[in-house]
């Protein structure tokens, strides 16, 4: 399992943001986090990037006891934030300099990120300062940076949000090569025809805890809205 | 829509009420109260003071043998205050120029959704001048200046009211010229145009300096006539009238312009979009060698290409040098720069460095890099900036000081420096890790936290570095080299306790996870 979290709570003061979750997501699977704003989603991707320390449980990613390595466990994540995720006045280019710099990728990292800058159609705004950037822009260069350096676990939170239809395909197929080569990928989105298209499994999580976890394609259609619409309630 | 003063008023309350802790509410209170405590404090005592004899009279017999025997010199106060008036009058517009108009006390784009009038926006500008401790220090030497020249039977009140008209006269046409600016430099030809008059007067400066016209000139000030109206008020002539009338009416078309201006200058189109710093591409640089170098060049960048803090680092190069060659200072003074510019440029940005990454925060904290390469980044950068600002200061006024230097005087000038400089960094870096704030640093107007508090980090950093420079400036009167070794080794030995202890703070993943979630959301 490159995903295997074990009871995982966060609490902040008296809220429980993620309340006993058990996950786990295999080598080569997508599985897609919906469910209302505040049911941990977010919370629970933050943990496993290592930016949010849990409050209790066990997080392992590519193998990696995410507690007790962090620093190790960074190292085969990729993650993509819910919101920003840019150094505002750095350029898309100074972002994969300093990713390539901290992750020690080999020699010729240039052509794999000239490369995606080009499917994510960022090419020509490499150079350009993130702060001037659209809100899809702005997002589609997180999931770019989420992926550059081929992690094993690539978690993407929101990354359709505000995204133009080429940039959704850029981000679906990103997520399809990911699978490809044997990652585990765990999207975040509010948008369930999308999280259905991206993932073979989706889990519905309500107050912190998962409520349902079943094949995407159970959730597709009106009846599988309908269906996600009671898991809400 | 409500009125100009009801938004104001609401503005404030909403302000008011997202300072959480009440602690800190108590603590901008006593602020306030003590800033308007100690100028009630300087006029009495000021004037108050004893006066003796006159300053180029010799002693008498009985203080001959009484060296604390008052001295008369309010004759050289006098001679003194129409420049020291003119010196606010010059700060008073280049303060809201620096600020890009003038203080916010709501981001602009927290407001977008809402009505504010421009009126609102200039009031509450005018408002918040006080918080800026460079002006309130101003302030406070004007009052003790005035209260101890201008003696009269009804005390220092009445110079003291053609005083107050002045400061507010000089603030509101200030706010007029900084939002001229604003709105000219919306385009490429008034940026280039803004740049040209910069270097003219800067060229201009120079040659006033260069050629000693520089006393000339303030000997012919024009605040003459408001020191001038200052001994009518005190002589109960009813002249004082005319001066304190005429500055009543520049200080209501003042503001009256400033709205105007400001509606103008936030009306006028930009082409920042398309000509700006925003849409031009940047040179790559090679890839650095090391974690640290490339943390550093991307904080560095940052700063750099950020409107609010290069504009306050070119005020900050710029007007401390000029000042100090126009006064052409002794020793004693000299080492008293350090102090004034190194609080100068933490509050630039160093009071809250870790904001410099703003969202992007997250992401740096997802990289499997040592952590404390992030907090030593940009504790490198802060040096750097607060460093190099002391360093032009100390150079520009020492080229120019009244007196060659002995080995105390250097030493001094030099262990003020350094000391500041470790301490004011060391503070920086502490106050980013514990008070974390989000701030964009990317409007004009923006600051690295809320005005309440940058007030307090001011008022903070002003009185421990002006400590440390009287300490020195003291020194330079003796003849020991010790004593300035010894303090600046004592003030070192300080700063980099504080800064290992930081260090700790940072190490705990929880705190971080809390300064990472602040900067980089709110």
């Amino acid at each position: 399992m490159l995903v295997d979290i074990t009871g995982l709570s966060v609490t902040f003061g008296a809220v429980h943001a993620v309340d006993d979750l058990h996950l786990r997501v295999p080598a080569g699977a997508s599985v897609a986090l919906v469910g209302r704003n505040g049911a941990g989603k977010s919370t629970t991707l933050r943990v496993l990037a290592g930016v949010l320390p849990p409050s209790s449980g066990e997080i392992h990613v590519g193998g990696v006891d995410a507690r007790r390595e962090p620093r190790q466990a960074r190292e085969v994540v990729g993650y993509c934030p819910d919101v920003g995720g840019l150094i505002p006045r750095a350029t898309p280019w100074e972002h994969l300099q300093l990713a390539a710099r901290m992750r020690r990728m080999p020699a010729g990292w240039e052509e794999r990120a000239r490369d995606l800058l080009d499917r994510f159609d960022l090419a020509g705004a490499s150079d350009r300062v993130t702060s001037g950037f659209s809100h899809g822009m702005g997002r589609r260069l997180s999931v770019l940076l989420a992926a550059f350096h081929e992690p094993a676990v690539l978690l993407l939170d929101e990354p359709f949000d505000g995204v133009d239809p080429l940039g959704v395909e850029a981000t679906l197929e990103e997520i399809r090569r990911a699978r490809l080569r044997g990652a585990a990928v765990l999207v975040s989105t509010h948008l369930l025809a999308l999280a259905v298209q991206a993932c073979d499994e989706a889990v519905v999580l309500r107050g912190g805890k998962v409520v349902s976890a079943s094949p995407s394609s159970e959730l597709s259609g009106d009846d599988g809205a309908a269906r996600y619409r009671e898991l809400l309630r | 829509m409500s009125s100009a003063r009801g938004q104001a008023v609401a503005l404030f309350t909403l302000r008011w009420r997202m300072v959480r802790s009440r602690k800190v509410r108590i603590g901008l209170t006593v602020l306030a109260l003590l800033s308007l405590g100690f100028l009630a404090a300087i006029a009495a005592s000021a004037a108050g003071a004893p006066l003796g004899r006159l300053a180029n009279e010799g002693p008498t017999a009985g203080e001959i043998f009484n060296p604390s025997a008052p001295i008369n010199r309010t004759g050289e106060v006098l001679a003194l205050l129409p420049s020291a008036m003119l010196a606010f009058a010059l700060f008073s517009v280049i303060a809201p120029l620096a600020a890009g108009g003038g203080t916010e006390l709501i981001p602009d784009s927290e407001l977008v959704a809402y009505p504010v009038q421009v009126r609102t926006l200039v009031r509450l500008s005018l408002a918040l001048t006080p918080l800026n401790i460079a002006w309130y220090f101003q302030v406070f030497v004007l009052v003790a200046a005035t209260s101890y020249a201008e003696r009269g039977p009804a005390g220092p009140l009445p110079p003291l009211g053609v005083l107050v008209v002045f400061l507010a006269a000089c603030t509101a046409v200030g706010q007029a010229i900084g939002w001229t600016l604003v709105g000219i430099r919306r385009t490429r030809r008034g940026r280039l145009a803004t740049w040209g008059f910069l270097a003219l007067a800067l060229a201009v400066a120079g040659w006033l300096i260069a050629t000693d016209r520089v006393a000339d000139l303030l000997d012919r000030a024009p605040t003459r006539v408001v020191v001038d109206a200052q001994g009518q008020a005190v002589r109960a002539e009813p002249a004082a009238l005319v001066t304190l009338g005429v500055l009543v009416a520049v200080t209501v078309l003042g503001y009256l312009v400033a709205v105007r201006l400001a509606a103008w200058a936030l009306r006028r189109p930009s082409d920042l979009g398309i000509d700006g710093p925003l849409a031009r591409p940047l040179r790559r640089r090679p890839t650095p060698s090391t974690d640290l170098a490339a943390l550093v060049h991307v904080d560095r960048a940052s700063v750099w290409r950020s409107p609010p803090l290069r504009r306050g680092l070119v005020v900050l190069a710029l007007l401390p040098v000029a000042a100090a060659a126009v006064a052409s200072l002794p020793w004693s003074s000299i080492a008293l720069l350090p102090p004034l510019v190194s609080s100068g440029a933490a509050l630039l940005f160093g009071v809250n460095a870790l904001s410099l990454d703003g969202s992007g925060a997250t992401w740096v904290a997802t990289l499997p890099h040592d952590q404390a390469l992030v907090l030593r980044s940009k504790a490198r950068v802060v040096l750097e900036v607060v460093g190099g600002a002391v360093l032009l200061v100390l150079v520009g006024s020492s080229l120019r000081a009244s007196t060659p230097p002995d080995a105390v005087d250097l030493l001094c000038a030099v262990g003020a420096s350094v000391s500041c400089v470790a301490v004011v960094v060391a503070t920086c870096m502490r106050l980013s890790v514990t008070r974390p704030h989000r701030a964009e640093l990317r409007g004009a107007r923006d600051t690295p936290a809320p005005p309440g508090t940058m007030a307090v980090y001011s008022a903070r950093l002003a009185v421990v570095t002006t400590v440390i420079g009287l300490v020195f400036s003291v020194a330079t009167f003796g003849s020991s080299v010790v004593v300035p070794l010894l303090v600046t080794f004592v003030l070192l030995c300080w700063a980099v306790a504080h800064w290992l202890r930081t260090q700790r703070l940072w190490a705990d993943t929880e705190r971080r996870s809390l300064v990472v979630a602040r900067v980089s959301s709110g």
